[in-house]
């Protein structure tokens, strides 16, 4: 044992000292030696996410217009954003968003997934180009098909006409009916690519000996996709439906860059409206009001979807 | 029953392949012989519906493409055909007036220093969470893991005053330290369970030898994580290179801007007149972006899915 220590160690092959002493050269596992080590992360997540949710918290209280000192409000800004139809219309909104988004995203990963399953000529190429939304911003996305959306020159229109569809011509982010539907559309454009290659994963995980079994038992293709595939899956559906509500409601850059919110409202979501209240009217307070309900309501979201789904795959240690 | 003797004879075959690596087993294949004929149908059903999806997603790429191709009169008058005559002088347009080195070039410092700092200060942080036995490592864990679903956004006013307080607002740097508090708690959360599988044998001669605690990280766990390093690094690049919300209110100085917020205001500017030089914006402010996908798309989806994969 100790030649095979002061072998591994080259600092100690000339002149030997003290080779493997327990306790007195190895560093302890538990000393202050640690703090260095945590110090810059813990200071981050301090400074920049746990500092400004007190914050927040605190400012929620207050009425704020960042110029005169702020003023102790109680909970006024809480009730005023309850009895705002504003917020209401936006909470609204972003659950039309979340519904949409997350019944879309799953529904359609799921389809893609199974079909790119198995064995299969341009299996990865058809993977990678489902992906390639995902690596690119909301911003360029967002203008994009801001473009592909415009009443005059956009392709939306151009193509309809083509196909001898004139009459459904519209200003598709314009209009309210359509506005927002659009803004949910180029989201599962986006990130449908995500949620399949999620899904993927989970197929890979299933054995397929169960599947084989099934068959031999006379089970169709539809009930071993229902008895089989659906169930195990249920960990990766967990992961997909988490993340797309996650962002449905928190989504900004897209309605911020496609639509700003409009027409009159019809795209306007909770962080949208954040952000005009605390950048463009100076309402600090009441915005901070706004994102505590927020944080609320994602924190609520998130604890009771993984609380629904159970535990995770690889059990993560929360 | 006719069946089900050729299938069962298929069986041994099956289970060698699913004992190997890959466990993509086809289904079909194993599917009784009375299905034989159904096959050629079931995949030609597949893959049209993937071709549609496929179409779906590369046809705006081509819209875009083609119309930075076409001069303003032919943009307006074929606005979804290819461009004949090529018009690359947009190009020369957008590359000049939509500023799109100068916005490259700060988003690459955002992005770079992000990487650094998140890499740094992540993999050290899990390194303690993962070795050390001291009290209270678990909270700290905890408080790390806790935030892994709250999005930046939502303490977006409190970070706001703190950023222009700590005179970083328009600065880049103050665009750097939120973005890496945003990225910490997925890239510890990654970091920590990869360096728990590593082996605890390793680590314990390492620190029996006298090897102290930065020369075994540096030495003996650094070499041994570079696929979780490359994990980390591209989600968090991808964060800081597309992120838009912090930076539309931190940054306003038009020479600080990163690229989506650049192609935001340029395109807020230009929208309704000149579509070609839009579009040739867009290929150029996305082209490099997906230039590096194409190259390292493994790498790419395995680093942006693993948050979801692990979590």
């Amino acid at each position: 044992m100790r030649t095979q220590a002061v072998k591994l160690s080259p600092g100690n092959v000339g002149n030997a000292p003290s080779p493997r002493a327990p306790g007195t050269r190895a560093w302890s596992l538990d000393g202050l030696g640690w703090v260095p080590w945590l110090a810059p992360a813990v200071l981050l997540l301090g400074v920049f996410s746990y500092l400004p949710i007190l914050v927040e918290a605190g400012l929620s209280l207050f009425a704020a217009d960042g110029f005169s000192p702020l003023r102790f409000v109680g909970l006024a800004n809480f009730r005023e954003a309850f009895t705002n139809a504003d917020l209401w219309t936006a909470l609204a909104n972003n659950g039309w968003y979340a519904l949409a988004t997350v019944t879309g995203k799953t529904c359609l990963s799921l389809l893609l997934a199974v079909l790119l399953h198995g064995p299969l000529r341009g299996r990865a190429l058809f993977r990678s180009l489902f992906f390639m939304p995902v690596v690119l911003s909301f911003v360029a996305i967002g203008v994009l098909w801001t473009l592909i959306f415009n009443y005059n020159y956009g392709a939306m229109n151009a193509t309809l006409a083509i196909v001898g569809l004139g009459d459904w011509r519209r200003d598709w982010l314009g209009t309210p009916e359509t506005a927002l539907p659009a803004v949910i559309a180029v989201d599962l454009w986006k990130w449908t690519g995500f949620h399949v290659v999620i899904y993927l994963a989970g197929l890979q995980s299933i054995p397929p000996e169960l599947h084989e079994a099934a068959a031999l038992d006379g089970a169709n293709a539809f009930q071993r996709f229902w008895r089989i595939t659906v169930p195990l899956l249920k960990p990766f559906t967990a992961v997909n439906v988490l993340l797309s509500s996650l962002g449905a409601f928190s989504v900004f850059d897209l309605i911020y860059v496609m639509t700003q919110g409009g027409p009159v409202k019809a795209t306007n979501v909770a962080m949208i409206e954040v952000y005009l209240q605390a950048f463009q009217f100076n309402q600090f307070g009441y915005a901070a009001a706004l994102s505590v309900i927020m944080l609320g309501l994602i924190a609520a979201l998130s604890g009771a979807l993984l609380w629904t789904f159970g535990r995770q795959p690889s059990g993560r240690a929360a | 029953m006719r069946s089900s003797g050729r299938s069962g004879a298929n069986l041994p075959d099956v289970q060698l392949k699913s004992s190997t690596a890959s466990s993509a087993i086809p289904l079909g294949r194993k599917a009784p012989a009375t299905r034989s004929l159904r096959r050629p149908i079931a995949t030609a059903v597949r893959y049209c519906v993937l071709l549609i999806a496929a179409l779906a997603v590369v046809y705006p790429f081509f819209l875009m493409t083609a119309g930075s191709l076409k001069s303003d009169s032919g943009f307006m008058a074929d606005p979804v055909g290819w461009a004949r005559p090529a018009h690359p002088e947009n190009y020369r347009l957008a590359w000049q007036e939509a500023r799109i080195p100068r916005f490259t070039g700060n988003s690459l410092v955002v992005a770079a220093g992000t990487v650094l700092l998140t890499l740094g200060t992540a993999s050290t942080a899990a390194f303690a969470l993962s070795r050390g036995r001291f009290p209270g490592r678990k909270a700290v864990y905890l408080a790390f893991v806790l935030l892994l679903t709250i999005p930046v956004q939502i303490y977006i006013i409190p970070l706001y005053v703190i950023v222009v307080r700590a005179r970083l607002a328009d600065n880049l740097l103050g665009l750097i330290l939120p973005y890496t508090a945003g990225n910490l708690p997925l890239a510890v959360f990654l970091f920590k369970t990869y360096f728990d599988q590593l082996p605890v044998e390793l680590l314990d001669a390492a620190r029996m030898d006298g090897c102290g605690r930065l020369m075994t990280f540096w030495r003996v766990v650094l070499p041994l994580s570079r696929p979780i390093l490359a994990t980390v690094t591209i989600f968090t690049f991808v964060q800081a290179w597309n992120e838009f919300f912090l930076a539309l209110v931190f940054i306003h100085n038009p020479d600080l801007q990163t690229l989506p917020l650049g192609l935001q205001a340029f395109f807020v500017n230009q929208f309704e007149t000149r579509f070609p030089q839009l579009f040739a914006t867009l290929v150029l402010s996305i082209g490099p972006v997906l230039a590096v996908y194409l190259v390292l798309q493994r790498q790419f989806i395995a680093g942006l899915t693993a948050g979801a994969v692990k979590g």
